[in-house]
């Protein structure tokens, strides 16, 4: 069942096209990873589906319903933005205090736990608190509000590589036990390929890949070898890098298989990363004419 | 869909749980929030005790001991609602919150706080009355201009003016929200052009006489609570009209 979808979704700001012509829809009860570099459109597509922003055209719907001013279905979602301020006056147990007051399924242990995790100062008020323990408030109260559908817009900003990695854990462990849907915008695609199980890849305001994870892990080879044996290899595939080096070449190439009887050849996995990067430079013109991966 | 999955057990969303929400919201530090304000206004009024008792020790008549300071209250109320529109909204619409139940839930704390302030300076007003102004004939909770009367019309009158600039303040943020600091100095240019055009056609017409006799002939109540019912009217509804396109 789809529990988000967008169709045809365009929004402009001036002549600064956003979004464009963007359409996808997203599974129940996954993990998803909405990639692209900054400024892509992520942000953007997240504000929309949860009625922060206005389409210019298009429709966005979550749980097959509009978004706009819909409590039944809004009620339903948690929204961590990177940029999430405080009211002033909150200290971080007032943040906890009043998500868990939204929340029905809010689980004040859990919360407990992460704030300890975290080392959060609960009586600190919110706006003294370092760039990364504001982001860990954000995230204890995007996994303790197990919302049925929640957004993690990069919620680690100022967060180090260990507590990235324990949000990482308590996620997938929590999202194991209580399943519900996981929009996780970032650009750390390294770090999360292992959790994510599907991906929107967008670029310039436009989706580049809507695919599930395991399916682009084979999707794509890089292959290594004399000049003449790759080109005649990579020929009828879609070429997404090139780099040559004296008389050896490499090429990533989108829906080859290896082939073990070419023995001058080698082939490697591509990548969740390399494939995005790939996807992302062969849109931004360095490739014009070259199909784009769907 | 797995049994544990968290959107098969989904309870209904009622407007009095979504209203409650914002209300907690905006009151996690009720402490704060109910006590500010008066420990602002008891520190007001002890330093205007003090220059009042020492005006009184040396000078025989010094004339009616008008304040005015209760008025600080006001804007105290006033910005705390401002705060609402520009730091605590954003967070409650990434909670999932609609912007007419967080617009509806704010006007009704409003409401509540500001009758509250009405009652206690009421009975403050009340304290003033019987001690002939704390002993040394100081006016500060009343308004001056305002004659004695029953304590409910007491209360609208301090009640109607206080939800009036709450619901003004609040209009101002739902402003901010919808076009950020450039719609609120558009508004500030607005009203600055619209009271300039009422100041230039009184003195042109020379209606400044009338105008003065309207405030001295409209009965207390009218004047205190029953216009500014109709601004608090205009500033809800046009708060809400503006608020309920806003981004975050």
């Amino acid at each position: 069942m789809s529990v988000l979808a967008m169709y045809g979704v365009t929004k402009r700001y001036g002549d600064v096209t956003a979004l464009d012509d963007v359409s996808f829809t997203l599974e129940e009860n996954r993990i998803h990873g909405l990639l692209g570099r900054n400024g892509a459109g992520k942000t953007t597509a997240m504000q929309i589906l949860t009625a922060q922003n206005f389409a210019t055209s298009g429709r966005a719907e979550i749980f097959g319903e509009q978004p706009y001013e819909n409590a039944r279905v809004l009620a339903r979602t948690c929204f961590i933005r990177e940029s999430l301020k405080y009211p002033d006056a909150y200290k971080v147990r007032h943040a906890l205090a009043a998500a868990a007051t939204v929340y029905p399924h809010w689980d004040p242990a859990f919360a407990e736990q992460l704030v300890e995790e975290f080392g959060l100062p609960a009586g600190r008020p919110c706006n003294k608190l370092s760039r990364g323990q504001q982001s860990a408030v954000g995230v204890v109260i995007g996994l303790a509000s197990r919302a049925p559908l929640t957004f993690f817009d990069e919620p680690y900003l100022g967060l180090d590589a260990v507590a990235r990695q324990l949000f990482y854990d308590r996620l997938l462990a929590d999202y194991a036990v209580h399943p519900r849907t996981v929009i996780l915008s970032t650009h750390l695609i390294d770090e999360v390929s292992d959790l994510i199980e599907h991906v929107v890849l967008i670029d310039q305001g436009r989706v580049l890949i809507d695919a599930g994870a395991d399916d682009l892990r084979g999707r794509a080879v890089t292959v290594t070898g004399p000049v003449e044996p790759v080109e005649r290899f990579a020929r009828g595939h879609v070429e997404l890098h090139r780099e040559q080096l004296g008389g050896f070449l490499r090429v990533t190439l989108s829906g080859a298989e290896p082939e073990p009887r070419e023995t001058s050849l080698q082939f490697e996995p591509v990548s969740l990363q390399q494939l995005v990067v790939r996807t992302t430079q062969l849109n931004s013109g360095a490739r014009p004419d070259r199909e784009v991966l769907s | 869909m797995s049994a544990t999955t968290v959107a098969a057990a989904e309870q209904p969303v009622t407007t009095g749980s979504r209203l409650a929400a914002v209300l907690r919201l905006n009151t996690v530090d009720l402490r704060g929030r109910v006590g500010g304000p008066w420990v602002i206004l008891a520190a007001i009024f002890a330093v205007n005790f003090a220059i009042w008792w020492a005006i009184r020790v040396n000078v025989d008549d010094a004339g009616a001991g008008t304040t005015g300071a209760v008025s600080a209250l006001f804007f105290i109320v006033g910005s705390t609602y401002l705060i609402a529109m520009t730091q605590v909204m954003p967070f409650a619409l990434s909670l999932g919150l609609t912007r007419r139940h967080f617009y509806g839930g704010v006007s009704l704390l409003l409401a509540v706080e500001t009758l509250f302030h009405a009652l206690v300076l009421t009975a403050l007003l009340g304290i003033e009355r019987a001690t002939d102004g704390w002993g040394i004939r100081m006016d500060f909770f009343s308004m001056s201009f305002i004659p004695e009367q029953n304590v409910l019309l007491q209360v609208l009158t301090y009640w109607g003016p206080l939800l009036t600039i709450g619901l003004v303040f609040l209009a101002v943020g739902a402003v901010f929200r919808r076009w950020g600091q450039f719609g609120v100095w558009t508004v500030m240019i607005g009203l600055v052009l619209v009271l300039g055009a009422i100041t230039f056609v009184l003195t042109w017409q020379n209606a400044w006489p009338a105008f003065g006799s309207f405030f001295v002939e409209t009965p207390i109540p009218v004047l205190m609570f029953g216009y500014p019912m109709i601004l608090a009217a205009v500033a809800v509804v046009g708060g809400y009209l503006v608020v309920r396109r806003a981004r975050v």
